[in-house]
C-alpha cells in the first residue's frame, strides 16, 4: 500500500472513532436522504412498469390498433380490415374487441363494477392470447356463448360460486364463470363478443381491433395506408403509445415525489455538511500541525474528504438498505400509486435494476464528498503560520463568506423560473427552486450577521440581566460562518415545507372552492362508461318524481384530438351563454361571440385550462372538433358539415389533467341531434333527504341501467379525502426533512459543546452555573433556528410561487389561488424553534459532560 | 482566610498532593513554586472548588469547602475568587471591555455600571485604546492584561493564577506580576500563583515549594507578610 495512504487511514481510523456520536448523526442524515429518494424511485418504477405489463398482457402481440375517436365505431370497420386480411395485404389478422362498464348483482342485491370484455375467440388467439378463457374442466368448450371467463372477489357472494349475475339493459342475467382468463387482474371478465354486444345493446358497434401484420410488411406503411383507408371516425395507434399515456399521466406527479425525496438528500447533504464543518473545526490545530510537519495540501484535502468518504459509504449503504425496505412497505401497504389515484393502487413487489442502485450510491456519496469539501476548502486556505494560534479554527470557519455565490445563485433562479416546461415537465422550475434554495443557505452567514448585529445593538442592554440570553446573543452575532453549519438544514427543509404546505394550501382550498361550483345539485349519478344512455323518456321518468323540483341531464362525449394523447371529454350541459361564469368555475376573462360570429354559426366552447396548453386552444381561438353533426343550414344558405367553435371562456378543471370542453346542451343537441343523456344532476323538493331519494331512484325502471346516486356532500367529501390521501405521501417527507434538520441542528450544537469546552470551562470557572451555560446553548440554538425558520419560510414563499405559478401549470396545467396557511406556518417556526432549543440545550449538556475537568487538566 | 488541612488527592493508585497542611493570610500574595506534574494545578482545583479532596479539608473564609453544594461553590467563584490562566482564556468573540465585564455579568450587576468600571479597568491598564477591539485581534500582552483585569473586576478576595506570565515575554511579564501585587496590596485581596519561575515566584511575599504532591522547607520562603 501507498506509504501516505497508509498514512491517511492511519489517521482517519481513530478519529472517526473519537467522533461517534456526530459521525451516527452524520450517517442516519445521509441514509435517511437516501432511503427516502430510493424508495420513492423504487415505487414509481414499479408502478410503471407494472402498469405497462399490464397493457402489454391486454395488448398481446398487436402491433397496430384502430381505436374510435368516440367510445365506439362501426363494426363497418372491422369488415373493410377483414378483408384486407384475406387479400394478405400485410395483415395477418385483425381481432375485433368491445369493451364496457358493467357491474354485478350479488345475493344481497349490492353491485360491484366490473370490466367486460367481448373477443371472437379464434381471432384473438392469434393476436392477444391473453384474453383467452382458460376454460375448467367442468366447463364445456371456449366457445360456449354463456360463459364468462376472469376472476371476480364478488362471485363469492353469489348462490352458485361458478355463476356471476350481470346488470344489462333487458335485466339481470346469469352467466357461468367457466375458469380464468391470461389478465391474472380481478373484475376484467372475458366473453364472446356477439354475446356481449347483443346483451348490451352494441350490436354493430366496438371499442378496437387489434392488428397483426405479416413478417414482411411495414408498420408505417400500414398505418398510413388504413389512416387513407378506413374512415375518418376511427384513429390508428401503436400499443407503445398507450402504455405511455398513462405513464406521461403521472409522470409529473411521480417527478413531483421525486424532487421532494431528492430534497431529503440534499438536506441530509446539508447535515453532512454540519457535521463535517464541526469536524475540521475540532481538528484545526492537528490539520495546522500536521500541515507544519509537511504534510501536502493534497494530502490534508484527502483527509478531509476520506472521513466524508466513510461517513457518506456507511450511511449510503445504510439508505439503500432502508429505502428498499421502505420501498417494500409503500408498496404492500400504499400500494404502487402512492396515494396519487393513478395505478388504482395496485400492490407489487419492488424492483430495481443494479445500476440504478450505483446511481443512488453515487449521489449519497457524491452529495457527502461535497459537503465534506467545501469546509476542507476553507481550512486549506489558512496561513499555516497562524492556523496553530488557539481560536483560529474558529475564527475563519467563523468569518462571513464572499456573498456573490448567493446573488449569483438567486439571479439564475429568477431567469430559470421563467422557462418554458421542457418535454412536458418543469425541470427549469425544479432547478429555480434549488437555485433559490442554495442562493438561500449560502445568504444564512450575511443576514446572521445583520439580523444578529441589530439584535446586539437594541437588545444587549436588556439581555444584560440575563447573562445566558447575553452570551447568546453576543456569541451568535460574532460566528456568522458557524451559523450556517448549523442551520443550513433548517433553512433548506423550512424553505421546502413552506414551499409545499402553500402549494398544498393553495391546492386544497382551490379544489374545495371548485367543488362547490361543479357541484351545485344535491344529488348526482352517472352512467357506467360503455352502458346504453338515458333517451328522452327515460329523463322524463326520472325528472317527473313528485319529490324533484328541478333535474338537469348531462352528456358526456368522448373525441380524439390527437393519437398520442388521451380522448378528451366533452360535457355537455346548460350553460349561461350570456354570463357563462355563473355556470363554469372560469378562470379569467371571457370572450363572447361577435355579431358576425353569432351570423356565421360559430358555436361557443368552454375549454379547460388544459385544453390551452396541449391543444392551444386559447381564449378567442376559432377550433372544429371531430364531432358527429348534422349538416348545418346557416342564414346565407351555405350547409356546413364541421361546425366552427369559438373558445369564449377557459374554466378549471382539477379532474381531468389531460383536458375537458364544455358545450351548452341547446348547442350540442341542435348540432348532433343526440338528446340522450350519461349523467344526471337532481335539486329535491324541501324536506326530502338524499337517502330518500337515492332509494325511490333506485326502484325506477331504467332498462338494466343500474345508477350509482350520490349526494354532493358525499361527492365533495370523497374528493377531498383522495386530496388528502394523494398528498400523504408528501407530508410524509416534508415531515422526514424537519427531522433530518432537527438531527442536524443537536448534531451541530453536540459539536460545538465539544469544540467550546474551553469557553464553557472558562465560564464555570467564573462563576457560571450549569444550567446557564445549557440554557445558553439552548438559547443559541433556538435563535439560530428561529432566523433560520424564518428565512427559509421567507424562502418558501418565493418557491411557492414558482410551485403555484410555474410548476403546476407546466405539469398538470391547472391554475390556483394562492392560500397561506398563516397559523400552521407560525406554529411551525415556534415548535421548530423550541425543539431546536431543546435539542441544542440536550446536546450541549452531553457535549460538557463528557470533558469539563478534562479541559481544565488540559490547561492548568 | 484560606487553610489547608492535611490535604491529599491522588488519581487511581499515585498521590498527587499527599499532606498539604497551611493556611494563608488575608492580603498575603503566596507562590507555589514547583516543576510540572508537582501538582500544582490540582492544588488550585481544589481551592477553587472545582475538585474534592480524597482526604483533609479546605477553609475558605470561615467555610469548608466540602460542605458547600455546587451551587454554593459556582456562587463562591462567582464572587469571591478571580482567576488568571496561562492561556488567558478569553473568549474571542466578545471585545476586551466585555470579557473584563464577564464577572459583572455574571454577578448582576447593571450594564452601565459594568461598562463603567470595566473601561476604567482599560484605563488604568493601558487599554482604552483597545477596549472595543475582538479578543484575537490583541497581541498577547494586551490579552494578559486584559486576563488580570478580568480576574479582579469583581474585587474578589481570592485570587488564582496559574502561570500568569508564561506565555509572556519577560518584558510583559514584569508588569503584569506588577499589576497582581498592586491590586493584593489596594484591595486587600489575597493571591495564590503556582509558577515553575523561580523569577516570579521572586515578587510573591511567600514562596511555598511544591514537590511530587508535598511541600517540603524551602531556603528562600518568604515570611515577611506572615
Amino acid at each position: 500500500m501507498n506509504p501516505r495512504l497508509r498514512a491517511l487511514l492511519w489517521f482517519i481510523g481513530p478519529l472517526l472513532n473519537q467522533n461517534r456520536g456526530r459521525n451516527a448523526a452524520a450517517i442516519l442524515a445521509i441514509a435517511a436522504g437516501v432511503a427516502l429518494a430510493l424508495a420513492i424511485h423504487i415505487v414509481n418504477q414499479t408502478a410503471v412498469s407494472e402498469f405497462q405489463r399490464s397493457v402489454a398482457k391486454i395488448n398481446g402481440l398487436a402491433q397496430l390498433q384502430i381505436k374510435g375517436k368516440e367510445t365506439y365505431f362501426s363494426e363497418v370497420v372491422y369488415a373493410v380490415v377483414a378483408n384486407e386480411v384475406a387479400l394478405q395485404n400485410g395483415l395477418r389478422e385483425a381481432s375485433p374487441v368491445i369493451e364496457l362498464d358493467t357491474s354485478t348483482l350479488n345475493i344481497d342485491a349490492k353491485s360491484k363494477r366490473i370490466q367486460l370484455v367481448g373477443i371472437d375467440f379464434m381471432r384473438a388467439a392469434a393476436v392477444t392470447p391473453n384474453l383467452l378463457g382458460r376454460p375448467s374442466k367442468a366447463a364445456r368448450s371456449i366457445f360456449d356463448a354463456a360463459a364468462l371467463f376472469g376472476t371476480i372477489k364478488s362471485a363469492e357472494k353469489t348462490a352458485n360460486l361458478n355463476d356471476v349475475t350481470l346488470n344489462t339493459p333487458s335485466g339481470p342475467m346469469y352467466f357461468n364463470l367457466a375458469g380464468p382468463n391470461g389478465l391474472e387482474e380481478e373484475n376484467r371478465l372475458v366473453g364472446d363478443i356477439a354475446q356481449v354486444q347483443i346483451l348490451f345493446g352494441l350490436e354493430g358497434k366496438l371499442s378496437r381491433i387489434d392488428l397483426l401484420l405479416s413478417d414482411n410488411a411495414s408498420l408505417a406503411d400500414m398505418k398510413s395506408r388504413l389512416e387513407k383507408s378506413l374512415p375518418d371516425t376511427v384513429r390508428i395507434v401503436e400499443p407503445d403509445q398507450e402504455k405511455n399515456r398513462m405513464s406521461n399521466l403521472s409522470r409529473a406527479y411521480r417527478v413531483n415525489l421525486s424532487v421532494l425525496a431528492l430534497v431529503a438528500l440534499v438536506t441530509g447533504g446539508l447535515i453532512v455538511f454540519s457535521s463535517q464543518a464541526a469536524m475540521v473545526l475540532k481538528q484545526w490545530s492537528m490539520l495546522a500541525l500536521v500541515s507544519l510537519l509537511g504534510a501536502s495540501r493534497r494530502w490534508l484535502m484527502l483527509f478531509v474528504l476520506g472521513q466524508g468518504l466513510v461517513v457518506g459509504a456507511i450511511g449510503t449503504a445504510v439508505g439503500l438498505l432502508l429505502g428498499y425496505g421502505l420501498a417494500a412497505a409503500l408498496l404492500s401497504w400504499v400500494g404502487t400509486d402512492l396515494g396519487g389515484g393513478y395505478f388504482a393502487g395496485t400492490k407489487a413487489l419492488p424492483r430495481i435494476a443494479w445500476s440504478e442502485l450505483v446511481v443512488f450510491a453515487a449521489m449519497g456519496l457524491a452529495i457527502s464528498l461535497i459537503a465534506s469539501w467545501l469546509p476542507a476548502r476553507s481550512a486549506l486556505k489558512a496561513r499555516r503560520a497562524e492556523a496553530l494560534k488557539p481560536g483560529h479554527g474558529e475564527i475563519t470557519l467563523g468569518q462571513l463568506p464572499a456573498a456573490w455565490p448567493a446573488f449569483a445563485l438567486a439571479l439564475l433562479g429568477c431567469v430559470l423560473a421563467f422557462v418554458p416546461a421542457i418535454g412536458g415537465l418543469p425541470l427549469a422550475g425544479y432547478a429555480a427552486i434549488a437555485c433559490w434554495l442554495f442562493a438561500g443557505v449560502a445568504a444564512v452567514p450575511w443576514l446572521t450577521k445583520k439580523i444578529i448585529t441589530q439584535l446586539c445593538l437594541h437588545l444587549s442592554q436588556y439581555a444584560w440581566k440575563s447573562p445566558p440570553a447575553w452570551l447568546a446573543l453576543h456569541r451568535t452575532g460574532q460566528s456568522p460562518g458557524l451559523a450556517v453549519q448549523a442551520i443550513a438544514g433548517v433553512v433548506a427543509s423550512m424553505a421546502l415545507v413552506t414551499a409545499m404546505a402553500i402549494m398544498v394550501s393553495s391546492f386544497r382550498s382551490s379544489v374545495s372552492s371548485w367543488l362547490d361550483q361543479i357541484l351545485p345539485a344535491q344529488l348526482y349519478a352517472r352512467l357506467p362508461a360503455g352502458a346504453a344512455q338515458l333517451q328522452l323518456p327515460e329523463q322524463q321518468l326520472i325528472a317527473n318524481q313528485s319529490f324533484i323540483q328541478r333535474s338537469e341531464f348531462l352528456r358526456s362525449v368522448d373525441v380524439s384530438l390527437d393519437n398520442a394523447r388521451a380522448a378528451v371529454p366533452i360535457l355537455v350541459r346548460k350553460i349561461d351563454v350570456s354570463n357563462p361564469n355563473q355556470s363554469l368555475p372560469s378562470s379569467g376573462a371571457i370572450v363572447p361571440l361577435t355579431a358576425d360570429q353569432l351570423q356565421a354559426g360559430v358555436v361557443p366552447l368552454y375549454v379547460s385550462e388544459a385544453m390551452v396548453s396541449l391543444y392551444g386552444m386559447s381564449l378567442g381561438s376559432i377550433v372544429t372538433l371531430p364531432l358527429k353533426t348534422l349538416p348545418t343550414q346557416l342564414q346565407n344558405g351555405i350547409s356546413r358539415e364541421k361546425p366552427q367553435f369559438k373558445v369564449v371562456a377557459v374554466w378549471r378543471d382539477y379532474a381531468r389533467q389531460t383536458g375537458a370542453l364544455q358545450m351548452d346542451q341547446t348547442d350540442y343537441r341542435r348540432l348532433t341531434g343526440d338528446n340522450s343523456a350519461t349523467d344526471i344532476a337532481l335539486w329535491l323538493k324541501p324536506g326530502i333527504t338524499e337517502e330518500i331519494a337515492g332509494d325511490a331512484l333506485q326502484k325506477l325502471d331504467l332498462k338494466g341501467r343500474t345508477l350509482e346516486w350520490r349526494s354532493s356532500a358525499e361527492i365533495r367529501a370523497l374528493s377531498l379525502t383522495i386530496f388528502d390521501r394523494s398528498f400523504a405521501v408528501t407530508y410524509a417527507l416534508e415531515a422526514a426533512a424537519i427531522i433530518v434538520a432537527l438531527i442536524g441542528v443537536a448534531a451541530s450544537f453536540g459539536a460545538q459543546a465539544l469544540a467550546r469546552q474551553k469557553e464553557f470551562a472558562v465560564l464555570t470557572h467564573l462563576g457560571a452555573k450549569p444550567q446557564w451555560l445549557d440554557l445558553q446553548l439552548a438559547l443559541e440554538g433556538g435563535l439560530l433556528t428561529l432566523a433560520g425558520a424564518i428565512w427559509g419560510t421567507l424562502l418558501g414563499f418565493a418557491m411557492s410561487w414558482i410551485l403555484i405559478d410555474r410548476v403546476n401549470p407546466q405539469s398538470f396545467h391547472w391554475t390556483m389561488d394562492t392560500d397561506v396557511p398563516w397559523l400552521a406556518l407560525i406554529a411551525g417556526i415556534v415548535i421548530l424553534s423550541l425543539c431546536a432549543a431543546a435539542c441544542s440545550g440536550w446536546a450541549g449538556r452531553r457535549g460538557r459532560a463528557l470533558g469539563h475537568l478534562q479541559t481544565i487538566k488540559q490547561d492548568w | 482566610m484560606l487553610k489547608l488541612s492535611q490535604v491529599g488527592r491522588h488519581y487511581e493508585q499515585r498521590w498527587v498532593l499527599r499532606r498539604l497542611d497551611f493556611s494563608v493570610q488575608v492580603g498575603q500574595f503566596v507562590a507555589f513554586l514547583g516543576e510540572s506534574g508537582g501538582g500544582k494545578s490540582t492544588l488550585l482545583n481544589l481551592i477553587a472548588g472545582l475538585d474534592d479532596p480524597d482526604e483533609g479539608s479546605i477553609v475558605f473564609q470561615g467555610q469548608d469547602l466540602q460542605a458547600l453544594n455546587e451551587s454554593q461553590r459556582t456562587e463562591l467563584r462567582r464572587t469571591q475568587i478571580g482567576f488568571v490562566f496561562q492561556a488567558f482564556h478569553l473568549l474571542n468573540h466578545l471585545k476586551a471591555w466585555q470579557n473584563i465585564a464577564l464577572p459583572l455579568l455574571l454577578s448582576g450587576v447593571p450594564v452601565l455600571e459594568s461598562q463603567k468600571r470595566a473601561l476604567i479597568a482599560c484605563e488604568q491598564l493601558g487599554l482604552s485604546a483597545r477596549s472595543d477591539a475582538l479578543v484575537p485581534l490583541l497581541s498577547g500582552g494586551e490579552q494578559q492584561r486584559v486576563a488580570l483585569a478580568r480576574a479582579i473586576i469583581h474585587r474578589p478576595a481570592l485570587v488564582l493564577a496559574d502561570e500568569p506570565t508564561g506565555n509572556l515575554d519577560p518584558s510583559n511579564a514584569a508588569p503584569a506580576l506588577a499589576l497582581l501585587k498592586k491590586h493584593c496590596v489596594e484591595n486587600g485581596a489575597t493571591v495564590l500563583m503556582v509558577t515553575h519561575s523561580a523569577q516570579a515566584a521572586s515578587t510573591a511575599d511567600r514562596v511555598l515549594h511544591l514537590k511530587q504532591g508535598m511541600l517540603i522547607p524551602a531556603t528562600n520562603e518568604s515570611s515577611s507578610s506572615s
